[in-house]
């Protein structure tokens, strides 16, 4: 799975997600992009979920790009312990992904397959998702 | 001759974040034109029914428009930037730039594939992949094309053309790397099994600095 080889500080704030995304709202790479229509935070397990499911839909064709990566750690302490103690440990890590965001892209193969392999990585996703074309590439 | 879309652009004296928000909800599109000899650029707005057909027709990157500017004087431009919500995809913002008769011009032209039913690589299985979506050239105005049309279909498993054999207008001066591939007939990758790694424990992350104590030191 995901995560980053090295970060800055072990355990991070959790800020609320808000408003559009920034950046990497177009798709870039490929001819077809899944695009966040919330925000929300994946977690590296349904990123890989959602790329497994892609790839299986896809067959031997077509290239997959994956635009997202879980950078931040998401903590929990452990069950039936009192609390204080300091922050809990890190359970695993999550992409902040806001409205708007390219998450997946594709390219390679036809609009009728990348539209159900999008739908099937949509079902391993915890947000509302569409599918986007690229400018002149089989409208939208 | 070719035919040029019109558009004319009125003027538009207040600018910012809230005189944009009433210009959109008025049903134009705020924009700006400069180029050469309109320095500092223009504030302007454009009709939202003009501009549709421009976008219908496609390839708007390289479609050569004739603007009728606020002072009445027509010129000819090309959408250099056009800004878009990426949720619903609604017009935001243009910006226009003034063309000159015999003065280049940096455009992005898009390359567009012809041929893919028939190509050999992919009859064999082999994966089309774009991998030059724009090509970058500097040329003159009246030689814009609409689109570089690449032909695969002589194309074979692992071939490729590079965008130093693709036909260019005489006028163009390349600004991608003519060495850079712009389309390849790559094998089907094989089907992964990617199961691997489902319960790794996340750990062993290094931290650069580590919280308060490290900041003091």
């Amino acid at each position: 799975m995901l995560m980053p080889k090295r970060v800055k500080y072990r355990k991070p704030h959790r800020r609320p997600l808000r408003g559009m995304a920034k950046g990497g709202k177009e798709v870039h790479f490929g001819d077809f992009g899944l695009q966040a229509l919330q925000c929300g935070w994946i977690t590296a397990r349904q990123i890989e979920a959602a790329r497994v499911s892609i790839s299986r839909k896809m067959k031997k064709g077509g290239k997959i790009w994956i635009r997202i990566f879980p950078d931040r750690p998401f903590t929990r302490k452990p069950i039936e312990t009192r609390m204080g103690k300091g922050k809990g440990a890190t359970e695993y890590w999550v992409a902040p992904v806001k409205r708007g965001r390219i998450m997946f892209e594709v390219s390679g193969v036809s609009r009728d397959v990348v539209e159900a392999a999008f739908r099937t990585a949509a079902y391993k996703l915890p947000i509302k998702v569409r599918v986007v074309a690229r400018e002149g590439v089989g409208g939208e | 001759m070719k035919d040029f879309f019109k558009v004319a652009l009125k003027g538009r004296e207040e600018t910012g974040k809230n005189a944009c928000h009433k210009v959109r909800a008025s049903g134009d599109v705020p924009a700006v034109f400069y180029g050469p000899g309109c320095e500092g650029g223009l504030a302007v707005k454009a009709d939202l029914r003009e501009l549709t057909p421009v976008f219908r027709a496609g390839n708007w990157e390289t479609t050569v428009l004739q603007v009728t500017l606020p002072d009445g004087t027509e010129e000819m431009a090309l959408m250099k930037d056009v800004t878009r919500n990426p949720l619903t995809g609604d017009l935001l913002h243009i910006d226009f730039y003034k063309l000159i008769k015999g003065h280049k011009v940096s455009v992005n032209v898009p390359v567009e594939i012809i041929g893919r039913e028939a190509c050999i690589g992919a009859k064999a299985g082999g994966v089309i992949e774009l991998q030059l979506h724009e090509v970058e050239m500097e040329v003159l105005p009246s030689e814009i094309p609409d689109a570089i049309v690449v032909d695969v279909t002589s194309l074979d498993l692992d071939e490729s053309i590079l965008l130093s054999e693709l036909p260019f207008p005489e006028s163009a001066h390349l600004l991608n790397d003519g060495d850079s591939i712009v389309v390849v007939v790559s094998r089907p990758r094989a089907i992964a099994e990617e199961e691997e790694g489902a319960e790794e424990a996340p750990a062993e992350v290094e931290v650069v600095a580590k919280g308060k104590q490290a900041e003091e030191e």
